[in-house]
């Protein structure tokens, strides 16, 4: 097995080439189209709803009594027009850029060090993906209570620790360090399942690429930066992707500790539009905010695969 | 065989006849209850209600469905806007207004009419039912709130008398805030200011004599930027500000947090619901060690008086079963009944007279506060206010020092004023 995806294939397709592709591999395409079907209904579908309330004026104290309407891009432009639009954009880039580099990080220090296969790494590499297994809402609300100002085990560990001040120090109620307290959650959440897939993809690496580098003198930080490093690239690539989407869209840790509080002051785009869809009941301008993040995922997407593309031809 | 082939098709359009005349003599009747701090007690009252109900309407069935209160009003929306709501339900009453003025909820004018009850229905919930002067919810119960205080501590420091006075509150909180064991940290505070919950913060306004909002010719405007409401805001997050009698986390409390701290002996006074008095009674720590006092006030005597309508949807089939079902539920047996389970208030007037009420050494404290009863302005964005958070950023940016009172009860008028739709001109 090949546990690399190239990423010029994820780029790579032409209109005439997908054709006779889809000739070639009839019966292989008749096997993905149930799947397809599904992510039709529940992933297609909803999108091109959430597309067309976007140009509405569609807000629920009116929709029974007087429907909705077109109003072209007035969401978008009210949108822009909006300074908490742009605090928000501003926080999640943070929340973002902190989330995946601290998670890629991470997840690639411990997949190095598992890698070294040292007695008891199995059963480690097991025993990490706890926090990933986890459901998100539990583990926030567990999270919740390590900082609580009072009660938390953090700041009792603090204070053991002679960190005095510290001891009643209320981690969630400072704009910054409720930020930090949501992104550590999130890194610790989000890290095994890349610390896994890493230690898979270097498990791949043959042994005998090392052990040449070794003769002809490589020190092992040469050959972390020169062999692991550009082998893991395509896939650290993918996890970067991946890691960008889902911490950019990110909901559930930061609703459940913070509800974007203190004063807004963790007003992630997710929990923006969230109270534009639920708590000022104004669908439309919710579904505009849900297409902007989408095209800026995309767009970000875009970028890294250019990014890693790049040089590898 | 086709003898064989005729039986079998006699027999299952039979089968298929009967299933459908059942299906059309079983109504079932949706319902949707809040989930209360009581399920086993709050269960057993509708158990019992519905054995009354279905044994005098044969046929019908009521399926009672327990709500949490966390993402109720989302759920309530979506099934509203899908065709999916309930024939009745329980609502809270600051979101009565904006379901009536959905067009999701019947005028139940008429029905009350015929009744013939209506002047018994609690006028502060009937206030908060009002949409455009039609009636869209039956009061069902009622709660307000009080000062629950550890008289241990207060006699412990020789306080005697719980203060009516915000001045006697003050130093009270003061004394009561201290460092009991020695090493430099405070360890038990006074009161705790909980900046994510606005019931105990919003109703100082009208005890200063101020508004949260008027209606005005022009609509709704929003009065929190007036002198009397900056003053009682001022004074009340100055317990937090100036004498450091809150928990400095206390930014981001809520009322579970301070009923939480009170609970765990860290703190002397809470402003808290009714239910919690036989909570605290079962407590062995605080059962002999609580008392209930009034809220104290600045100018005059005022609580916001909380609690649930029942309503009807537009959408419900049955209207006038749901009618009948309403009509058992108001009756003085099952308020009282209810009152008993969840430890609240019964909906109507003449129930309140009840000794449960006046006689109990703490229950009648809320009793005695429920006649200067008041609710949140009843128009249909005040649920938009609430859930978007606006009272509650602007008392944290008071908190964390970000603004002063004037600057955040100014943003949050403006705010407030958008929402309402409100302009000068």
């Amino acid at each position: 097995m090949e546990p690399q995806v190239r990423m010029a294939d994820l780029q790579r397709s032409s209109a005439p080439a997908f054709w006779v592709a889809l000739k070639k591999n009839r019966v292989a395409y008749a096997f993905v189209l149930p799947a397809l079907i599904v992510v039709g209904i529940v992933i297609i579908y909803p999108l091109l709803e959430v597309v067309i309330t976007s140009f509405q004026r569609y807000n629920l104290l009116e929709v029974l009594t007087k429907g909705s309407s077109y109003i072209g891009m007035s969401n978008y432009v009210e949108i822009l027009k909006d300074p908490e639009f742009w605090h928000s954009l501003w926080i999640t880039t943070i929340f973002t850029a902190a989330c995946v580099s601290l998670t890629i990080g991470a997840g690639l220090a411990i997949a190095l060090l598992l890698n070294l296969e040292f007695p008891g790494y199995k059963v480690l590499s097991v025993a990490i993906l706890l926090p990933w297994v986890m459901p998100r809402v539990a583990s926030s609300i567990l999270w919740k209570w390590i900082y609580d100002d009072q009660f938390g085990i953090l700041n009792y560990l603090l204070s053991l620790l002679g960190v005095e001040d510290m001891s009643t120090f209320a981690w969630l109620a400072h704009s910054s360090s409720a930020l930090w307290a949501v992104i550590i959650v999130v890194v610790w959440q989000s890290f095994p399942f890349i610390a896994v897939t890493l230690l898979a993809a270097l498990q791949s690496i043959s042994i005998e690429i090392y052990e040449a580098a070794k003769i002809d003198g490589a020190s092992p930080w040469q050959r972390l930066r020169f062999i692991t490093l550009p082998l893991l690239r395509n896939i650290l690539g993918v996890l970067t992707v991946i890691s960008t989407i889902w911490d950019f869209k990110a909901f559930d840790q930061m609703w459940v500790m913070t509800e974007g509080g203190p004063a807004g002051g963790t007003m992630i785009l997710g929990i923006h539009t969230w109270m534009n869809a639920f708590a000022y009941l104004r669908m439309g301008r919710a579904s505009a905010l849900a297409v902007i993040m989408l095209l800026l995922v995309s767009a970000v997407t875009l970028i890294y695969l250019k990014l890693f593309n790049r040089g590898e031809e | 065989m086709i003898k064989r082939r005729t039986i079998l098709l006699v027999l299952l359009s039979i089968a298929l006849l009967t299933g459908l005349t059942i299906q059309a003599a079983n109504q079932t009747l949706e319902v949707w209850i809040m989930q209360t701090g009581n399920p086993a007690g709050a269960e057993k009252m509708f158990a019992e209600l519905n054995k009354e109900f279905t044994k005098a309407h044969r046929g019908v069935k009521v399926n009672v469905s327990w709500i949490p209160w966390t993402g109720a009003q989302q759920k309530f929306l979506t099934s509203i806007v899908g065709g999916m709501a309930p024939d009745l339900a329980e609502l809270g009453t600051t979101w009565n207004p904006d379901f009536a003025a959905m067009g999701a909820l019947e005028d139940l004018g008429p029905y009350v009419k015929k009744w013939g009850q209506g002047a018994d229905l609690l006028p502060a919930l009937v206030e908060s039912a009002t949409y455009e002067e039609k009636l869209y919810g039956i009061p069902w119960y009622a709660g307000n709130r009080s000062v629950y205080y550890r008289k241990d501590w207060f006699a412990k420091e020789g306080i005697k008398e719980f203060p009516t006075t915000w001045e006697g509150f003050v130093e009270v909180a003061k004394r009561l805030t201290k460092d009991t064991d020695g090493d430099g940290k405070i360890d038990q505070y006074g009161f705790s200011v909980n900046g994510a919950s606005q019931h105990e913060f919003m109703p100082m306004i009208w005890r200063n004599g101020g508004e949260i909002a008027i209606n005005t010719d022009k609509g709704w405007k929003a009065t929190i930027d007036t002198p009397e409401a900056r003053e009682a805001l001022q004074k009340f997050a100055d317990l937090y500000l100036t004498y450091g009698v809150s928990q400095e986390g206390s930014i981001t409390w809520n009322v579970l947090s301070s009923r939480k701290a009170f609970e765990t002996g860290t703190q002397a006074m809470i402003i808290d619901v009714a239910p919690l008095v036989p909570k605290f009674l079962a407590n062995p720590n605080l059962k002999d060690n609580f008392a209930v006092a009034p809220v104290p006030y600045f100018k005059e005597p005022a609580s916001f008086i909380g609690g649930s309508n029942m309503v009807m949807f537009t959408q419900s089939k049955r209207k006038t079963l749901a009618w009948e079902y309403l009509e058992l539920l108001m009756t003085a047996k099952y308020q009282m009944a209810w009152a008993d389970a969840v430890s609240f208030f019964p909906g109507r007037v003449s129930l309140l007279g009840d000794p449960k009420f006046s006689d109990d050494p703490y229950l009648s404290v809320f009793t005695g506060q429920m006649k200067d009863g008041r609710v949140y302005p009843a128009n249909p964005q005040w649920g938009q206010i609430e859930n978007a958070r606006v009272l509650l950023k602007m008392m944290q940016q008071i908190m964390m020092g970000k603004m002063t009172v004037e600057e955040a009860t100014t943003e949050a008028a403006k705010t407030m004023n958008i929402i309402f739709g409100y302009s000068e001109d």
